[in-house]
Parts: structure tokens; sequence; C-alpha cells
């Protein structure tokens, strides 16, 4: 058994931000972070937009207030506004912390941080670096951990979470490169653990975004919350699904379909802000002109198109985009527009946490011990749609919350005792019962099963007969995974196809948690848009969802609880719920 | 189009490594990544390898591809299989294979950390805004900051192979991204400490990575970079390096070209200065003369032009003080 005062689970930006803020206010404590991949390899280092922060570098007469009206209407309403007030009124810190310690941002002629445009937000205040924001952060970051010597568990695998006498204390892991299982107890764990883009067929996220974190809280007997708010991104490279920036649109880029309009004219909550509008009403709008034959050549796709741009812009705003033109498709966007389709790609709900992030269990009180901040925490800032640009910051703001509160938090609190047999125990049976599988049917055709009916029965589109169906399927593809899985890898040396296995039960968790929340929600809001109901309706729904195992964990119940209004009574004409249009 | 691809096996780290070959129904559009996605999903489950982004920007999935690092989730099919019959996929050289194309990168990562990888603004005074940055202080830090460490590199250093002390190509390009940083606070610090044994000098210069490196690094430049900063000091106490350097120049100039002879005395010795590099030299020099190898004094002739080369370094020189760059 390993001892740490902090076990972070999870090295992306929010895991990152939160150990380096640990090691800067308490130096004396034992942190350790462990990974499924080197933290480097974090999806965060894929982000490519920004980050939003109100610097006024660009726009003087910007306001946190401002950012944090355009994050709560982006939400359709349901982001707890005193997250939100934590998340803007911070941001222009943390962005400055980011800067001191070397990230490379992007720079005025004057040498402060450039600013730009982005979807959803009334003014230029996304910081960036070129198009690979996350990548600059990320980097620096790691570096730090580096510098401070923090112990990291390279590609150790958490199974399960400790979760007893109503406290966390640990978890279980296991060594991918030895098999070696080992209990890590902790006087607090913090997941920063990310989403879950390959519960769908279609992703912008990387293979190791299998919503493992979420999984493992949910089979502790943890609630989840806002599950049924999946966002689709707008402009996923048809057909790979790998992301073309919003950074694109944010510089000027054009959604056009097979007639040539740009059709986002076309629409009534999108004529005014046309590609600048937000994430879920764009992607719906592409979906309704390949839905009425007017996709190109009436494939599933539109184009991006920046020819308009001019080379030179091109190159120096957006290099990254034309990249991946070039390298997946063989197109210069400065010569051909781009074939783009809706991608999945952030997961709005999560783990419930305060703005403290510690996390709430099902009667809405903090679990000691246990701490989420990042994408798979669900503060919620987002409420029922992302802005752009928010998500970097969210990771940044609450990762570095949650390292200052947790080094408090530790003081005090003694190291749980837990008897650490029965865990190995049971971890061992698991690994020995997965590398037993001797079925006739292969983990990837499994799991394009799952995403293929993910993708068609709770997409952009969905209702009540869809839903049903789709949890039909995962029950029947659950069953065909315990009776009939086999495994070519029997050995216990960087087994990725165990990983596989075991990252396939999070996606099933995390899938039937998606559809059992969306099935609840008799409305359409943000990114959740049920065909039979097509109208927002705040007096049944202005509320968050929970999501959670039943006690005997064979059945999965929902509930919901209030969302934080408190902005409404510092402007209460922009923060009451209105109608939403761009 | 079937594909012929041929994979470098090996059960774990004891284990003797294999070929195997898989056949993968594909197009020259897919990447070698996708090959290797294909093969494991569908005929292999044993197969490992490292992948994630798939999107050459996190840096996981470099392997030796046809003999030569790449990123595989950036390279076709199509460009690989250009002159060749079958792909051929085997693990990043210079590090110890873990199982099949993974390899152990600790010593990679420690290397890393040896340059102190991070800006240092610790005793700079902290302002309440940004440190300024100008776009073109900016710029110059681009090409190493585009790096997503991703070893290709390290892979094929031909000094890494044989110098255990070569920090790397990988390592040395962040010690220029942070050393050129007009935020950091360190620069003295780091020149003395990129001056060292296993830094800029033990690179031998033969130009691999730059030919592999995926994101436009380019680890060799940086490296010349932090050699001119380096020799660009006014009181660097004299080294090795330095000595070779000067020493060349003097020879030329002298001669017309290098008397080895002198060239090895005078720069690891010292001129005999330095005892320990003349014991230094003993094992190298009973080899040379037991191949008969040796450039013994009374063999060597100067070069016929050496007049004249010896007033064009006169000439160089001389434009060069006139311009105050010496």
């Amino acid at each position: 058994m390993f001892d740490h005062d902090v076990l972070i689970v999870g090295g992306g930006l929010a895991g990152s931000r939160a150990a380096v803020a640990i090691v800067q206010n308490e130096p004396g404590l034992k942190v350790g972070l462990i990974s499924k991949v080197h933290p480097i390899r974090s999806h965060s280092v894929a982000a490519q937009g920004g980050m939003a922060a109100t610097l006024k570098n660009v726009d003087t007469e910007d306001s946190w207030l401002a950012h944090a009206f355009d994050t709560v209407k982006g939400s359709d309403y349901l982001a707890d506004q005193n997250a939100v007030e934590v998340l803007t009124r911070s941001a222009p810190d943390v962005i400055i912390d980011l800067e001191h310690l070397g990230v490379l941002f992007s720079r005025l002629e004057d040498g402060r941080i450039a600013q730009r445009p982005f979807g959803g937000h009334s003014y230029r205040r996304t910081c960036y670096a070129a198009d690979k924001t996350g990548h600059a952060i990320l980097h620096e970051l790691v570096s730090n951990l580096f510098r401070y010597g923090t112990k990291v568990y390279l590609e150790w695998y958490v199974l399960q979470l400790i979760h007893e006498e109503g406290e966390v204390k640990g978890v279980v892991a296991y060594c991918i490169e030895t098999g070696e299982i080992e209990v890590i107890r902790a006087k607090a764990v913090l997941f920063a653990t990310g989403g879950y883009g390959r519960v769908y067929n279609t992703t912008s996220n990387d293979f190791a975004s299998t919503g493992d974190g979420l999984c493992l809280t949910a089979t502790a007997g943890l609630p989840l919350q806002d599950m049924e708010f999946v966002q689709f991104h707008p402009t996923g490279l048809y057909p790979v699904g790998v992301l073309i920036s919003e950074a694109v649109r944010g510089e000027g880029a054009y959604l056009i379909n097979d007639q040539g309009e740009r059709f986002m004219a076309n629409y009534s909550d999108s004529h005014n802000k046309m590609e600048l509008s937000p994430r879920d009403i764009t992607s719906r709008h592409i979906v309704q002109e390949v839905r009425a034959g007017r996709g190109i050549k009436r494939g599933p796709f539109v184009h991006l198109d920046v020819r308009h741009l001019g080379r030179e812009k091109i190159i120096s705003r957006i290099p990254f985009a034309r990249e991946e033109g070039m390298r997946l498709l063989g197109i210069d966007c400065i010569d051909a527009p781009l074939p783009v389709r809706p991608t999945v790609h952030y997961s709005m709900g999560g783990i419930p946490t305060t703005v403290d992030c510690e996390v709430l269990g099902v009667d809405r009180k903090p679990i000691p011990g246990f701490f989420a901040a990042g994408e798979c925490a669900c503060v919620s800032v987002h409420g029922a749609n992302r802005l752009g640009s928010n998500s970097l910051l969210e990771c940044v703001v609450f990762g570095k919350r949650a390292g200052e509160k947790i080094g408090a938090y530790v003081q005090d609190r003694p190291m749980p005792t837990l008897e650490e047999r029965p865990y190995v125990q049971e971890a061992e049976k698991l690994i020995k019962s997965l590398l037993n599988k001797k079925g006739t049917a292969r983990i990837h055709d499994i799991r394009t099963a799952l995403q293929d009916a993910m993708t068609e029965h709770c997409g952009i589109f969905r209702d009540q007969q869809s839903i049903q169906k789709g949890l039909q399927e995962v029950q029947k593809l659950k069953e065909r995974y315990e009776k009939d899985l086999n495994l070519d890898d029997r050995g216990t040396i960087f087994n990725m196809e165990l990983m596989a296995a075991l990252e396939l039960r999070s996606l099933f968790t995390v899938g039937e948690m998606i559809l059992a929340s969306a099935l609840q929600r008799r409305e359409s809001r943000g990114a959740h848009y049920r065909s039979d109901y097509q109208q927002r309706d705040d007096a049944q729904f202005l509320k968050h969802s929970l999501v959670y195992l039943s006690q005997d964990k064979t059945g999965i119940e929902t509930n919901t609880c209030a969302v934080d209004l408190s902005l409404q009574t510092v402007d209460p004409e922009r923060f009451m719920p209105q109608e939403r249009k761009y | 189009m079937k594909v012929s691809v041929r994979i470098r096996r090996q059960a774990s780290r004891e284990s003797k490594p294999d070929y195997q070959t898989y056949s993968v129904e594909c197009s020259e559009g897919n990447t070698i990544l996708d090959v290797l996605n294909k093969i494991q999903w569908e005929q292999d489950g044993s197969l490992a390898y490292r992948r994630n982004c798939r999107n050459a920007i996190c840096g996981s999935c470099a392997m030796r591809v046809n003999g030569r690092a790449v990123l595989t989730c950036q390279n076709l099919v199509g460009e690989e299989l250009e002159d060749q019959t079958e792909l051929l996929i085997q693990p990043l050289g210079n590090l110890p294979v873990i199982k099949d194309l993974v390899v152990d990168m600790t010593k990679f990562w420690n290397n890393l950390k040896k340059v102190d990888p991070y800006v240092s603004t610790a005793s700079r005074q902290i302002p309440e805004k940004e440190f300024l940055q100008l776009p073109e202080q900016r710029e110059k830090l681009q090409s190493a900051a585009n790096c997503i460490l991703c070893g290709a590199c390290y892979s094929e250093c031909n000094s890494a192979a044989v110098n255990d002390d070569f920090v790397g190509p990988h390592a040395l390009a962040k010690a220029y991204r942070v050393m050129a940083d007009n935020r950091d606070d360190r620069t003295k610090e780091r020149i003395e400490q990129y001056n060292q044994s296993g830094g800029v000098w033990d690179c031998t210069r033969c130009f691999n990575c730059n030919e592999v490196c995926p994101v436009g690094v380019e680890p060799l430049d940086r490296i010349s970079q932090i050699k001119q900063t380096i020799l660009q000091q006014e009181k660097m106490e004299d080294s090795t390096a330095l000595r070779h350097r000067r020493t060349m120049v003097e020879l030329v100039k002298e001669d017309g070209w290098i008397d080895e002879s002198k060239f090895g005395l005078k720069v690891v010795t010292d001129s005999g200065r330095d005892l320990k590099g003349l014991v230094s030299l003993i094992p190298l020099g009973t080899r040379m003369v037991v191949k008969g190898k040796m450039p013994w004094p009374w063999k060597f002739k100067p070069s016929a032009g050496k007049l004249e080369i010896k007033a064009l370094i006169n000439a160089v020189s001389q434009h060069l003080k006139d311009q105050g760059k010496i």
C-alpha cells in the first residue's frame, strides 16, 4: 500500500494545475499524481482555440459581469451563477499566473497578451497561443511538475475509488506495464479525469477519453449531474472527426451549404451572430441542413470556408487547422473549403461539486476526502451548453482552487484507515476474469456497436422512443460483453486489450447515465434537444438532473436539484432566463 | 488495397524480438496509425503500441517506420509505400523496449529534467500584469516551442546511441526555448550548464534530428543557437569546446589545413597542461597506433595554398573586428 497526503487522478490541465498549486503553497505535502497516460499526452494538450478572460487588452469596456452573462446565456440558464462568478472573476488572475509560469501566449504589438473573438462571447477576450493553446499551457505546467519533483504514477489505471463509511480513502490502481495491483491511500483524492467523447462514434477526443472517472464515481454509489448535456462541436473534420478549432470561425470563416449559402442567416436564433453563434445552435443547424438535403453534394457534411481570409492570416492565425486539412484530407484551406460535420467534443455534465471542488453526494453534502475539477466535474459553470474558451479556463481556475483548498484541507485530516486485502483481492478477481474471457466477440465490435447506438439514439436530436431504444441496446451489449467477449492477449505486460476491456466498462456506465438523464428531461435546453419536447420549460426543468445507481446497484435512479441564480440580485434584467438568440 | 505490414514483436523486456507480418486492407490515405489500429482491433489484440490524440499533438505514437522515426498518426500509407512493397514498423531506437512497439522513455524524461526545462522568474520582480513579450521575441521561440516530446529525434540521435551522458536533441531544443525566453532570469547559469559535458558540444551534428522531427523543431538548429550564445560570451572559462574551435582556426591559419597530431594535444590536453586530458588520450592513441592510423607529426605536410588561406582568414578577422563582432 502506498500513502499520500493528496492523490490526483489525471494529469491534464486541471490535475497538473492542482498539483502545482499544492506544491507551491504547501511544499511539505506528499503529493501523488496517477495517470493512464503520461501527463503531457493528456487530452488538454489538444485544446486549440484559447482561454477567455477579461484582461481588457483589446476591448477595454469588457467586464467579468459581461463574461458571466455570456456564459450564463450560453448555458441556456442552467449554469450555477455563483460558480460562473468565481470562474469569470478569477479568469484574469489565472491567465497572468500562467504567463508568469512561462506560457507562450500570442502577443499584441506592444507585448501584452493578444485576445480574439470567440463564439457566444460578446467581446474579444480569448487569450491564445496560435491554435495550439492547450499544448502551450500543458507543456509549461508539466515542466513545473518536473521542477517540483511530484511523484507521478506513470501509466497506471485506477480500477476502483475506495468509498466506505461515507468518505473517500484512496484508490485501487493497476500498473499497465507490469500488472501490479496496489492500494493507494490518501487523505484527499482529486479526480481530474476528463471527458468521455469515446462513448460516441465521431469525436474530437483522444482515445483515452473514456469517462473512467465518471464511471468510478457512479460505481461507488455517488451521483453524476446533468449528464444529458453532450456538446457536439460544429466543425469536426469530415470524416475523421478531429477538430477544426472554433478559432477558425473566430477569425472569420464561413459555413456554407450545397447551394453556396451562409445558411446560419436562415435561422432566427443565429442570424445576427452567424458563424459565431454557440456550438449547440450551430451544430443543430448543420444537421438540419444535411437533413434537408443541403449537405455538400447531398452528403452528411457542409463546408467551412476560409479562403477569403487570405494566405497570410491563415498561416499566422490558424496554422494547425490548415495542417490538419492537408495531412488528413490533402486539402489546403487556402485554396479549397474544408468538409465539416458536428463531432462529440465536451461533457457539460459530470461529478457534482461545490465551488471549492468538494464532491457532493446524493444528499448534496460534501463527501469527506473527495474532490473533482475540470471536465469530469460539474460545478456547474457550463450548464446546458459550454462556450468555447471556457473549458481551459475552468480547468485552470478550478484546478488551482482545488489545489489551494486541498492543501489546507489535509492539514488536519488524519490518514484514513482501511483494510487493504479485500480491495486487492477484488481487483485481482476482476483482472483474472477479464483475462479469461474466451467468447467470440472482439472488443472493437462491441465498442463500435455501443458507440453507434449512442450516436443514433442519443445524439444531437433525441426523443423518448430513441432514448428507450438506446437503453435496450446498451443492455444487450452489456450482456454480450459479460457472456461472449474474447481477449487475444492474456498476459499482464502492457496489455492494451485488457485496458480496452476496462475502458469499455466505463463507456457502458457513462452511456447509460447519459440515456437515463436524457429520458427524464422532457424539454429542449442547450445541447439537449428533444424532438418530442422542442421548447425550453423553465417551470419544470430549470433544475440540474442527478443520476446514480440504486442502493442495490442494479438500477438507475434520477433526481433533481436547484440551480443557483445568485447573479440575479446583481443584475436582475440580464440574469433572468430569456429566450436565447444570437 | 491489401498492404503487407511487418512488425517487430517482443513479449517483454527480457524476451527475444521477432518479426510478424500482417496483411491489412487499407487505403493510401490512411495513416500508419490507422493501420496499426486495424491490426489490433480486427486481427491481433495482443499488439502493443502507444497512441492517443491521432492528431499530431500529443506525441504518443512515434515509432520507426521503414527504418526511421515518424509520428504514425501523421504519415500516410501512400507516402511510406512509395518505393517499398511492405511497411516495416519497429519501436523507437535508443530506448529499451517494454513490449512490441512500446519503449521505456524514463531516460528521455530524465534527460529533459537535466536542462531545467521551465522558465525561471524567481529573481525578477513579478508584475501584477503579464511580463511583456514582443511578437518578435516570441517568434524566435516558436520552432522550439512546437516540440511535442514524441522522442523521434532521440530515437535517431547518433550521439545518444554511443554517449550515455548526452541529454539529447529534445532536451536541448527545450533548453534553447527557455534560455532564449526574454522572461527567463537564468540565462547566465544556463549558458554555463549547457556548455558542460553532456550538453551542446556532445552533439555530433549528424542532422538526423532535423530530418525526422515531425513538427519542425529542427533541434540541430536550436543546438547551434545555444552554441552561438555560448561563444558570444566574453568571459567564458576556457573549455575543451572553446579550445576546439580556437585551435581549429589557429592550425588552419598556420598550415592551410589541420595537423591532427597537434589538434588532439592542444584541444584535449590544453597543450599538455591538462594531465587528466593527456591520460585520457592514451587508450585512443594506442588503438590508433595499432591500427596504423596515428597521424605522426613527421608525416604531416602543410597545404600548398597555406599562404592564400592565411590571408583569407586574416581578411575575415579584420572584417569582423571592423564591424565590432569580435
